[in-house]
């Protein structure tokens, strides 16, 4: 019995003391890390990161950017993001959120923004801190200006209220809010445009929209480029050789119509979102402040900042109306 | 035993403590996240960068001719877009200095055009002062005669209309069966009679303005009594206004037409002798009647319309045809040249 004990006991000594045991286990923890070790070697070397923004503007669909953009920051995996944007704008409040969320994130990885068809008023507010903005030559950019929806209701009878201005705010004062919004957001463009702009804060005032062709001549956009071109930018940017591209995926559809006070189309609503009706909240009309391009059915929007801004169908059959020669 | 068991307890602690130290030392070691706490820093969202005046805002109508009773006629018949508390300022300063305010208002027995033209010019024959807001029917050629005949004699005229005449209006004075509705020229259709134009579009300016690229400033041309004591009138989005007589206020150069999109001194108050035209209305509302001088204008205005010398009766007899004034064709434009021969 001991000998045999000894046997075991000796054979496992010579098999331990073998060369060809070691390559043996050698072998086997290279085949372990070889992948990891392959892995760190081949692949790309980062990602870049494509965010949608393809519709208007309206505090859902910030919502939805504004968590894509914190992913892309915290995620160490992606070092470059790409904005690719198809947008009229929307409301003042949720484009310079979509503002702050895109300067926080062009501070940490650069951030590259690729115009589609649109990226006007409050889609190019917060398209400006990007690093680069590629535009295609029949893209619309500019609209640099705010406009605001003005309720003329007095408080109905049946009512007490503590203060003159408590129910209704006055076109005055409305008109003063709109000014203040329209220099936030001009005297943002000029901060983040100004070296390359050509034209002066009072021409973009005007809120002229521009093709992507005249807005790489007058500085709002830097170059003609598609997305591809953008992304392999913002590679470039991040140092990235050989680079994943991820599109962020959103949960759901976020495609909501839009209204405004209590007409206009009805928005679809989802279970998840209150659905964005601008100055409309459940029978509460308030004014809305809209940082848009365009017109909206129903709108009847009396003040803005610009002399373009003002797209409503109404206005724009009363103007072309009148057309006509002074005297 | 005991011994045993008190050996194995300590190499129990010793083995719990080291295992949850490693691992709270790895976690240390390792721990590289942080959760965001992000501040707002950038200086163009900060309320310094911001500035918006408010409007000057005092003053209380005056002027010279008090107590002289004199009438004013202000006819709201050519479904005028104002309402009565639109005027409020303007109608108070009147009746506080002794003069009397009257309405010229639709009949229903105004069935025909000379329904219209002979019951305006009864109530023009006893009346003073005639003043015309934003009308939204056109007159017509003989009615305009009448207001002619009117300021010939020796009335005061005043009109204010800013570019837009609200689009119910026309459809209004349709339904009334007044002038057939037309897009624009409301305004017109009478000032023309007495050598007063009115442009379209709105006049803006993006470099000077008040709190809105709308809200302008204009500043009298001359020495003009109808100016006298005005800085600046501030007018929201006037109209130009051209006369045979001189203009009054203007415009900064670098305002501009909405339409031809000049910039350039544009007048928005004119006089020609006994009328006088303003490129808006809003100025004498409630809300706006004292930003900046537009007390002193609007004291200065009905100073002007009190002090006329019109004629007992007139304008008298009826019109001698109105040849001179044919339905002015569609749009203002081709008349905005004057257009003073109907006196």
């Amino acid at each position: 019995m001991s000998d045999t004990l000894a046997a075991v006991r000796n054979l496992l000594k010579t098999i331990s003391r073998s060369y060809v045991t070691v390559v043996v286990i050698a072998l086997l923890v290279g085949a372990s890390v070889a992948p990891i070790v392959w892995g760190a070697t081949s692949s790309p070397d980062g990602t870049v990161a494509v965010i949608e923004i393809d519709q208007s503007i309206t505090e859902p669909t910030a919502d939805a950017v504004a968590a894509d953009l914190q992913e892309a920051r915290e995620n160490e995996s992606i070092d470059a993001v790409v904005l690719k944007v198809d947008s009229p704008g929307g409301g003042v409040t949720a484009s310079e959120r979509l503002y702050l969320a895109v300067e926080r994130t062009a501070q940490e990885m650069p951030v590259v923004t690729s115009v589609q068809a649109t990226g006007a008023s409050g889609a190019y507010y917060l398209s400006a801190p990007s690093d680069r903005i590629y535009v295609a030559p029949s893209s619309i950019v500019g609209s640099i200006g705010v406009r605001a929806t003005y309720i003329d209701a007095p408080m109905s009878e049946g009512q007490i209220a503590t203060g003159p201005d408590k129910a209704v705010t006055s076109e005055e004062q409305l008109k003063q809010q709109t000014e203040m919004m329209k220099q936030t957001f001009l005297g943002t463009v000029m901060d983040h445009r100004g070296d390359e702009l050509t034209l002066t804060e009072t021409e973009l005032a005007y809120a002229k929209t521009y093709t992507g062709t005249e807005a790489v001549e007058n500085g709002l956009a830097d170059e003609i480029g598609d997305t591809e071109v953008a992304i392999g930018a913002a590679a470039d940017r991040a140092g990235l050789d050989d680079y994943d591209v991820v599109t962020m995926e959103r949960e759901q559809s976020l495609s909501l119509s839009i209204t405004l006070e209590d007409g206009g189309e009805q928005p679809t609503a989802s279970p998840q979102h209150r659905p964005q009706t601008f100055g409309n909240y459940g029978g509460v009309n308030t004014p809305a402040f809209l940082a848009m391009w365009g017109s909206i059915s129903s709108e009847t929007v009396v003040d803005a900042t610009d002399g373009d801004a003002s797209l409503t169908g109404v206005t724009n059959a009363t103007a072309a109306d009148r057309g006509g020669e002074q005297p | 035993m005991s011994g045993g068991l008190r050996t194995r307890l300590a190499l129990f602690v010793v083995v719990v403590t080291l295992t949850v130290s490693a691992v709270g030392a790895a976690g240390v070691v390792t721990d590289h996240g942080h959760t965001e706490k992000p501040s707002v820093e950038q200086p163009h969202f900060q309320p310094d960068a911001v500035e918006v005046d408010d409007l000057e805002r005092d003053g209380k109508i005056e002027y010279e001719h008090v107590g002289e009773s004199k009438t004013v006629l202000i006819d709201v018949a050519y479904a005028n877009d104002v309402s009565r508390a639109d005027l409020q300022p303007f109608v108070s300063a009147l009746t506080a200095g002794g003069h009397d305010v009257v309405y010229h208002e639709r009949h229903d027995s105004d069935r025909t055009v000379e329904d219209r033209r002979d019951r305006l010019r009864d109530r023009l024959q006893d009346v003073d002062a005639y003043v015309v807001v934003e009308p939204g029917a056109r007159y017509s050629a003989e009615e305009a005669d009448v207001v002619a005949g009117f300021a010939d004699a020796g009335g005061r005229v005043m009109f204010a209309a800013g570019p837009e005449t609200g689009g119910t209006a026309d459809i209004l004075s349709g339904l009334l069966g007044l002038s057939a509705p037309t897009a624009d020229g409301e305004i017109e259709s009478v000032s023309s009679s007495v050598g007063i134009a009115y442009d379209t579009g709105y006049l803006y300016d993006m470099e000077t303005y008040e709190h809105n690229y709308r809200t302008i400033a204009a500043t009298p041309t001359g020495d003009a009594a109808l100016t006298a004591g005005v800085d600046r009138v501030v007018f929201d989005g006037p109209t130009r206004v051209v006369g045979d007589g001189p203009t009054l206020l203007s415009t900064n150069p670098t305002a501009e037409h909405s339409e031809t999109r000049e910039a350039g001194e544009y007048g928005v108050a004119v006089r020609s002798d006994n009328a006088v035209g303003v490129g808006d209305a809003g100025f004498m509302t409630g809300e706006r009647y004292n930003r900046a001088d537009n007390e002193v204008f609007i004291g200065n205005l009905i100073d002007f319309l009190v002090s006329g010398d019109k004629a007992p009766g007139e304008p008298s007899g009826p019109s001698d045809g109105g040849a001179a004034h044919d339905e002015l064709p569609e749009g203002i434009g081709e008349d905005a040249d004057g257009g003073s021969d109907g006196s």
